[in-house]
């Protein structure tokens, strides 16, 4: 499981926190939590409420406030966080892009796909677009095999894909 | 023989993207089985499941009856469940139907296991890249418990039971159960050492029985319609339907709902896919998702029943289908395979987490144009060190997924490999190095 480069922590840190305060997010987390045995359990629901109310990373106070909510260390949190390709450590686009890499779709065109969008945007995948509005990755079979190529966009999916068509799909999106 | 569709699990399904709600399942006698269920002692339907002779649909064909009777009695812990619907087996996509169309006879037949092992909680994990899936499971769970189907008082029976949907959040390894399990309990992903098996020390060190989404689905069946009825489709190796996907350089890539003794892998390919795309020809296929052996393509005259494909040579495993057509380099194909193994191993195990890098650079070698003859052997040589069916080198069977495919692409096709050797790397390759810089190959990172 590897990550892309990250940012220096310090700088990360120097950041400010979007979205509600951790007090606001309790009413939402403290129902998950009761759905396990050990407060641990609740970690990746409660990384996914945060992620999702606070611009779609996790802070490192983000971080931190989760480690003392769920009485674990924050080394647990951050080890949690960079074993997950989904949850993210460092600011992304408006909305994640993932274009699926995998057999089935790279046996139908992926590639193509994947260099239209590195094109189009001047990245390389797992980067983010001038204007934030999209990071785009790659990922592994996403279980859309049967619309491959695809991507997924949010929580959309995009099958039968061709360079244009993904381009188009994301500036439709703008 | 034409094209025969069966129709059980998916039966009154709505389209992909939609879901069957409470109301619509009900009117179509949903949860009457859980009704029945609830009239029955719990060793009842675990003897129907076991009569049933259901094998377990998340890969490995383990019979899911026999498993249940696993979980020790009066330990005086919880026991749990924890339902299967990580589905990132690379060509597989069967379990998004039913999680995301039909969650209510997942939710059925996940209570109704909850009864028969002495559970109370379910999880069901589904993978964080299943967005449809969580947002229509959920409703479900919603809607149940709004119900009185689950709860504190389960169809006023006083017998209390709660089902929780716990997303992933991008990590194929979770699939793997003891992997799912420390998930589950807030961890990284990491596979544990067995014995102790899950059922004994699984979920907090309790009894725990892991399950397919699939089949835990046909649990819901198998109670509703009694073991016999359930096992009039399918054969005595492989009883009941299977939900197949069909993918890769096929006119139609689709699922389809089967019985495993009534269809052949062919049948597969060119009834319900539509053939070869572009009037190509077939040159193989991966029958049972990227773990399993791939086949050549005078191997596909068999019924999809796991003895069957088995015997051919390969293995049914988690029912995806990829379809590779005659233009298609296996040095190729191959590489995208290692690529996805080498990233997606956990990393505790030595030979796994360098083995599966080995494997990915001595195929990216070959592929790339810098192979030397002895590399073909060398990577053979390498694969038995990584593991093997049954090798036991580590923790999982992450390791010896790798080395399947491996094994037999260089058995099959062996011929591809030598000519990229000989001829300065793979076409596809060669294509891409003529036109942009080779390192942008997105498997570079
Ligand atoms: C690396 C690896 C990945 C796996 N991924 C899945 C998966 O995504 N879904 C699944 O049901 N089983 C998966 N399995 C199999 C599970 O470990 C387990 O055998 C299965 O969920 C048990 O359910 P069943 O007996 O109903 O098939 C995987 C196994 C391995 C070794
Ligand atoms: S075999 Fe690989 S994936 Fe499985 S536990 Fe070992 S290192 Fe992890
Ligand atoms: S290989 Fe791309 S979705 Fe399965």
């Amino acid at each position: 499981m590897s990550h892309a480069t990250r940012p220096d922590p310090a700088e990360l840190a120097k950041l400010p926190v979007e979205g509600p305060s951790f007090d606001e997010l309790r009413a939402k987390l403290d129902p998950v939590v009761a759905r396990y045995p050990a407060r641990a359990g609740a970690m990746l629901p409660v990384l996914w409420v945060v992620q999702r109310a606070r611009g779609g990373w996790l802070h490192p106070q983000s971080i931190r406030e989760v480690a003392d909510y769920l009485h674990v260390p924050q080394a647990h949190v951050e080890g949690v966080i960079t074993f997950y390709t989904m949850f993210k450590d460092h600011p992304v686009g408006r909305e994640v892009v993932m274009v699926c890499k995998t057999l089935s779709c790279r046996l139908r065109g992926a590639q193509d796909v994947i260099d239209a969008l590195e094109d189009r945007y001047g990245i390389e995948m797992g980067g983010t677009t001038a204007d934030r509005r999209f990071t785009i990755e790659t990922g592994e079979c996403l279980g859309l095999c049967d619309m491959a190529p695809c991507m997924l966009v949010g929580k959309d999916r995009f099958g039968d894909l061709t360079p244009e068509s993904a381009v188009k799909h994301l500036e439709e999106r703008r | 023989m034409p094209a025969v569709e069966v129709s059980r699990l998916l039966k009154g399904a709505p389209p992909v993207g939609k879901r069957q709600t409470l109301d619509e399942y009900r009117a179509a006698g949903g949860y009457e089985a859980l009704r029945k269920g609830l009239g029955m002692t719990p060793e009842q339907i675990t003897q129907a499941v076991i009569d049933s002779g259901v094998r377990g649909r998340g890969g490995a064909g383990f019979p899911a009856g026999r498993k249940w009777t696993f979980v020790p009695k009066n330990t005086g812990k919880p026991v749990y469940l924890a339902v299967n619907g990580d589905e990132s087996e690379p060509g597989c996509f069967k379990d998004r139907q039913i999680m995301e169309r039909v969650p209510h006879l997942l939710i059925e037949g996940a209570i109704l296991a909850c009864r028969a092992i002495g559970a109370q909680t379910a999880y069901i994990y589904v993978r964080g890249e299943y967005p449809s899936c969580i947002g229509n499971l959920e409703a479900a769970v919603e809607e149940a418990r709004a119900a009185g189907i689950l709860g504190s008082d389960v169809l006023g029976s006083g017998w209390r039971c709660d089902v929780w949907v716990h997303s992933g959040a991008g990590a194929y390894i979770c699939g793997e159960e003891t992997g799912m399990l420390s998930s589950i309990e807030g961890g990284r992903g990491y596979p544990r050492i067995k014995p102790p098996f899950p059922a004994v020390e699984g979920l907090w060190r309790s009894p725990t029985i892991i399950n397919n989404v699939e089949t835990i689905a046909n649990v819901t069946l198998i109670v509703r319609d009694g073991a016999d009825a359930w096992k009039s489709a399918g054969d005595a190796d492989t009883p009941g339907t299977r939900l197949v996907g069909i993918s890769g350089h096929v006119v139609r890539p689709c699922h389809v709902e089967i019985d495993p003794a009534k269809t052949t892998l062919r049948e597969l390919i060119y009834d319900h896919a539509g053939g070869i795309w572009k009037g190509r020809k077939l040159k193989a296929v991966i029958p049972g998702g990227s773990s399993v052996p791939v086949l050549p393509a005078t191997q596909i005259d068999v019924p999809f029943t796991y003895g069957a494909v088995k015997a051919a040579g390969s293995l049914a495993g988690a029912a995806g289908v990829i379809v590779m057509d005659d233009t298609t380099c296996m040095v190729d194909a191959l590489l995208n395979l290692m690529e996805f193994y080498h990233h997606e191993s956990c990393g505790q195990c030595t030979p796994c987490r360098e083995g599966t890098g080995w494997l990915e650079k001595l195929v990216r070698r070959i592929w790339s144009g810098g192979g030397k003859p002895e590399d073909i052997a060398l990577l053979d040589r390498v694969a038995d060190t990584v593991g093997g069916a049954g090798a036991g080198k580590t923790i999982c069977f992450l390791a010896d997924s790798a080395v399947m495919p491996t094994k037999s692409f260089l058995k099959h096709f062996r011929a591809d490999f030598e000519r990229a050797v000989a001829e300065g790397g793979s076409p596809v390759w060669k294509a891409r190095a003529s036109r942009r810089k080779p390192a942008a190959h997105a498997g570079a990172r």
